[in-house]
């Protein structure tokens, strides 16, 4: 105590170099000596399962015999493998990055998850990216954007400014290469019916649909076989010659 | 919220406030940064003519004392250096058979299993010293407030000097012996150079001496700063301090570095590096 009110005008040298008041707790150190408070049993009482060494309990969260607060209440759902979990993405975000110089795009070189993580603009891609459309008043600039998934909101606002957005299939094979930047791989095309109807809708501007095909300056050949095979069902009826009617 | 026109500040360097909030915050224009001044020292000095000043960042060498922060970064130093080599044997380590040293049972002992626990003499060490790697983390951010520290504590002391540049025109460790003991920084000097290299003449002639040392800007810690007695630094160290360091408010161009003519009030907390005798 004496420390604080003694005046500092002694000069700093390594010998009176002292931590923060209260900054530093001295370590509980049980079983040495009587002195110390904490002596003998250790501040475990006397015998009994909680004096013994290892857990002291039957197991985690026994509640000595009572139903224990994990089993009062039932089991509820299941948890979905399938599950997705986008990283979100809002307008007004992306346009204080480009207001910075922190994001730049063009049709040639959309922003894609690569470069909003790089930037800074999100920190995990989870996922995939999803673009929202919080806050499109703030978005002045055409962007370019290829994310895996968009808001309707938020394609509304972009495309109004002259931008473009593309939502394109990336399960974690394909996500991870984009965000390394690597070129080697061939990205996966979606397998599930619902993730096929998904990406060939051109409301969702899914890449595979024929106006993405068309529009897209960055286009694979084999998008456009993909597209045409994918969606060949729409077109597709059952062979009912020769099936005798019941 | 609809009626709020949003507007975005367009330059790189004053970042704006994120666009859902719309507070501007200002800074009163009353009140400007003013340097803090130090008296240009010379190794080689003419004792006649009028002293310049040198004019340094406030934000640098002007800093808020905070000893405990002090603390922490000389702690954490001393930490990195620690060998962490102390090693001794626990009892699976000690040679020796598992074989249990007498029964259980009858023969009026205690019980005892092999002959490595650690009850026994020549047994293992319980929870001995084993090799371990004592540095800790510091953050960044209060490292760099610590060297802030101990710049503003060094002047504040009158141990800090600034010379043009660190450079000795000989070789010869008598000859820096003998302008060291004029200036009366014979012991206790750490001479730190901003150039990317101590210059060899200097680093020569002082490599001997025993009261001082010749470090890099860039090998400086906090430590170094509290050890030594007296800190000279050069322009050029001035420079990269002030740009690692200083928050960028007061920018101090090399002409603006010396000042002549120095004539309010701060001139007279100019001091000069005490020197000892």
């Amino acid at each position: 105590m004496s420390s604080i009110l003694r005046s500092r005008a002694t000069r700093i040298t390594l010998s009176n170099l002292s931590p923060g008041q209260n900054s530093q707790h001295a370590q509980k150190r049980v079983g040495r000596g009587e002195g110390s408070g904490r002596g003998g049993t250790s501040g475990r009482g006397h015998k009994g399962q909680k004096a013994r060494a290892g857990n002291g309990k039957p197991k985690a969260g026994f509640e000595g015999g009572q139903t224990p607060i994990t089993k009062r209440f039932p089991k509820r759902g299941f948890v979905n493998p399938n599950r997705k979990v986008y990283a979100p993405i809002n307008l007004d975000r992306i346009q204080y990055w480009i207001d910075q110089g922190r994001l730049q795009s063009s049709p040639e070189n959309p922003i894609t998850a690569r470069e909003l993580l790089l930037s800074g603009c999100i920190h995990n891609v989870h996922d995939g990216v999803k673009l929202l459309g919080d806050n499109a008043a703030f978005l002045k600039s055409p962007i370019h954007i290829t994310a895996s998934r968009a808001s309707k909101s938020a394609i509304r606002a972009v495309e109004s400014l002259g931008g473009s957005v593309f939502c394109k299939y990336y399960n974690p094979l394909a996500l991870r290469d984009c965000v390394k930047s690597r070129t080697d791989h061939i990205s996966a095309s979606p397998t599930r019916r619902t993730d096929i109807l998904w990406y060939t809708d051109w409301r969702n501007r899914g890449y595979l649909s024929p106006e993405a095909i068309q529009k897209n300056p960055i286009v694979e050949e084999r998008w456009k076989e993909l597209s045409r095979q994918l969606l060949a069902f729409k077109d597709q009826t059952f062979d009912t010659k020769g099936i005798k009617k019941l | 919220m609809a009626t709020v026109v949003p507007t975005l500040a367009q330059s790189k360097q004053t970042a704006a406030p994120p666009a859902s909030h719309h507070k501007v915050i200002t800074r009163k224009v009353a009140d400007p940064i003013k340097p803090v001044y130090l008296t240009l020292s010379s190794l080689v000095g003419k004792s006649k003519g009028a002293k310049k000043a040198v004019a340094l960042d406030p934000t640098v060498f002007d800093h808020p004392v905070r000893r405990d922060i002090l603390h922490l970064c000389v702690v954490h130093y001393l930490d990195s250096l620690r060998q962490g080599t102390a090693s001794t044997k626990t009892r699976g380590e000690v040679a020796g058979s598992r074989r249990k040293i007498r029964p259980q049972k009858g023969s009026g002992r205690a019980r005892l299993g092999d002959r490595q626990s650690p009850m026994l003499r020549g047994g293992g060490v319980a929870f001995g010293p084993k090799p371990r790697d004592f540095s800790t983390k510091l953050n960044r951010k209060v490292i760099q407030m610590g060297m802030r520290v101990a710049l503003t504590m060094k002047l504040r002391e009158q141990r800090l000097g600034v010379l043009r540049r660190i450079n000795w025109w000989s070789h010869k460790t008598a000859t820096l012996r003998s302008r060291l003991e004029g200036l009366g920084w014979r012991t206790g000097t750490l001479f730190v150079t901003g150039e990317p290299e101590v210059p060899a003449r200097m680093r020569l002639a002082s490599k001997n001496l025993r009261g001082t040392e010749c470090k890099t800007v860039t090998d400086l810690v906090v430590y170094d700063i509290v050890k030594w007695r007296r800190v000279v630094l050069d322009f050029a160290a001035v420079n990269t301090l002030e740009r690692t360091l200083g928050k960028g408010l007061v920018e101090i161009t090399d002409s603006e570095r010396v000042v002549s003519d120095v004539v309010h009030a701060s001139v007279e907390d100019a001091g000069e590096v005490e020197a000892s005798t």
